[in-house]
């Protein structure tokens, strides 16, 4: 609080600093400050952290969207296709518990 | 100097939270959530367990489970985003009663947050065993898939920002990090059981006299092999595990003498328990304790890393007291 008071605002040098926005650390003035759902915020900040709307084109972000999931879902589908491969080479004796009984070198 | 160096650099960090003190939080965030935020847990990763269970059992014996194993593990992966969605939601629930503030639900929220899960949390089941196998860049690996769930309820940014916030937090309070895997991390109680199944075998391999010893002593002395085996990976989940072993070894015994009701694990005596589908129970019935307590971890996490900067849990703390004072001044007058 006593260091924001002897702050001079980012934007006008003439001006004294009013607030901090707590995303880039900078003071600002009254005017340079605003507040969005519940914070303080400034201008920059409260530019990047809102998505822009319109832009891009919707149906190449669906379309994007849809490949991270079906790219997302085949890796699952993959790694339980292997975990399943897995335990199909698995001897049945692992599974049962019988193969801790075996002594190898008395094995036949 | 660089000892003074040093200590004026520890002055000015931050202190960082104690591990007890967040899971402490999060046992309390659990009990005090309602029973619709912990259904919305179990009604997705209990019917995980129970089908994957069902995956093992059949893919370890069945003479013609290699004709279906390609439609099985298409049927996990659903099962698997299935429960990874409901994660998210029950993760949300708790976020919400965390911040003081119910977000709404709607439907393109709902494709928001399975949106989301789906493209980012398939590459953990990947990432994590590797990350654990290389064990340096574990606790972040774990972090960053821990943190997709809390933060990617599809309340706000889309798989890129989730991933960019879910990747920052990550790395956040490393010591905490740890002693958090440390005692909950049923990824640990996992490679503990598997390390201890393997080092069984080696340890009756060049002890023949266990071989010998026929029976229940024969038995207790695996399992008692494994326990300590698995005991310093994971304490805490290695109680859970022990207690949940123990239930389901003695629950049928109990309701043969108690109401002479036949099952299989009284009908096949110790060769019920000592086989890799009773330690995947153990492991899937433990992973439905100790995973909301992570998760809850995970959400209090989340929230006191982006509070530095958006200084959330102070607003948080303005409206309780705000209502605090509201009640206190209502009564009175």
């Amino acid at each position: 609080m006593s260091q924001i008071a002897t702050q001079k605002c980012f934007n006008h040098a003439g001006r004294e600093a009013a607030a901090r926005c707590p995303a880039c650390g900078r003071c600002f003035c009254r005017e340079c400050i605003t507040e969005h759902e519940g914070r303080v915020m400034c201008a920059a900040c409260l530019r990047r952290s809102v998505p822009p709307r319109g832009r891009g084109g919707g149906l190449q972000a669906l379309l994007a969207a849809a490949l991270r999931c079906a790219a997302g879902f085949l890796t699952a589908w993959l790694v339980f296709y292997y975990v399943a491969q897995a335990l199909l080479r698995l001897p049945s004796s692992f599974h049962e518990g019988a193969l801790w009984r075996e002594i190898p070198w008395e094995r036949p | 100097m660089s000892g003074a160096a040093s200590s004026a650099r520890a002055r000015r960090r931050p202190a960082e939270p104690g591990a007890l003190d967040v899971i402490t939080d999060a046992f309390h965030l659990l009990r005090s959530a309602p029973l619709a935020v912990l259904a919305a847990y179990y009604a997705g990763a209990a019917p995980f367990v129970l089908a994957f269970l069902f995956f093992w059992s059949d893919m370890s014996r069945s003479a013609f489970a290699a004709r279906r194993s390609l439609a099985a593990a298409l049927g996990m992966a659903l099962m698997f985003l299935w429960m990874k969605i409901w994660q998210a939601v029950f993760a949300a629930g708790l976020r919400d009663l965390v911040a003081g503030a119910r977000a709404a639900w709607g439907w393109r929220r709902v494709a928001r947050l399975a949106a989301v899960q789906t493209a980012l949390q398939p590459p953990g089941m990947l990432v994590i065993p590797l990350a654990l196998f290389l064990m340096a860049p574990f606790y972040a690996a774990h972090a960053f898939y821990q943190n997709v769930t809390a933060l990617g309820d599809g309340s706000g940014g889309d798989v890129r920002e989730v991933a960019r916030r879910a990747l920052r937090l990550a790395t956040l309070w490393p010591r905490q990090n740890h002693v958090v895997i440390w005692l909950l991390s049923p990824w640990l109680l996992c490679a503990g059981m598997l390390a201890a199944f393997g080092a069984a075998r080696l340890v009756v391999s060049l002890t023949p006299e266990l071989h010998h010893m026929q029976g229940l002593l024969w038995f207790a002395a695996a399992l008692m092999l494994i326990f300590l085996a698995v005991l310093p990976l994971a304490p805490f989940g290695c109680a859970v595990a022990a207690n949940v072993a123990a239930l389901l070894i003695v629950a049928p015994r109990m309701l043969h003498a108690l109401l002479g009701m036949q099952t299989v694990f009284t009908l096949s005596g110790w060769h019920a328990v000592f086989n890799t589908t009773f330690l995947m129970s153990v492991f899937g019935i433990s992973y439905l304790c100790l995973d909301p307590v992570m998760k809850a971890v995970h959400v209090l996490r989340c929230f006191a890393g982006e509070a530095r900067r958006t200084g959330e849990d102070l607003l948080v703390e303005l409206k309780r007291a705000r209502r605090e004072t509201e009640r206190k001044y209502g009564a009175e007058a």
